[in-house]
């Protein structure tokens, strides 16, 4: 009776764990404004985890129902300008801490692709090419 | 590939290393505000 029962408890909490969106709902589940949680990168090779843009980057995603992404994050370890008109190296490693883009997306096959990227919008390193 | 689970969207990409143009796997989890 007790395996019943904790066999039932354990059916019910993986019912009601949250599942990936079915393909044609993928389109409707994108769709709003998104919070950036972590970034990171996995060397394939040496396994080693990496969270690229610091513990905690700050950026927003908007995919919006006519097909359009903007996203822009920031990394959290970014260091302000000493004055309001950066320098040179500032400016540098101020690109180095950052990630924008802006584009078309669409949904085909369960999958979301970036469509049209606007050219010279996408800015930050490793942000460009998305496969 | 971009997945969503509940309020969680997570985009994982390859990518190329710009310092020695290994690939790399990277993964972006965002959470739902609106």
């Amino acid at each position: 009776m007790i395996r019943h029962l904790l066999l039932g408890v354990i059916l019910v909490s993986c019912l009601s764990l949250p599942q990936p969106a079915p393909a044609q709902d993928l389109q409707s589940s994108v769709v709003g404004v998104w919070k950036l949680s972590s970034i990171t990168r996995k060397d394939p090779q040496s396994g080693e985890v990496t969270n690229s843009y610091g513990e905690q980057p700050v950026g927003y995603l908007v995919y919006t129902k006519a097909g359009r992404v903007f996203a822009f994050l920031v990394g959290s370890d970014r260091k302000p300008p000493d004055k309001a008109e950066p320098s040179d190296s500032e400016r540098a490693e101020l690109f180095k801490s950052m990630v924008g883009y802006t584009g078309t997306y669409r949904v085909e096959g369960g999958k979301v692709s970036s469509g049209q990227m606007l050219p010279g919008i996408s800015l930050g390193p490793g942000s460009i090419e998305r496969k | 590939m971009t997945e969503v689970v509940g309020n969680r969207l997570t985009i994982t990409a390859t990518v190329k290393s710009s310092r020695d143009g290994r690939e790399i796997l990277t993964a972006n989890v965002w959470e739902r505000v609106e």
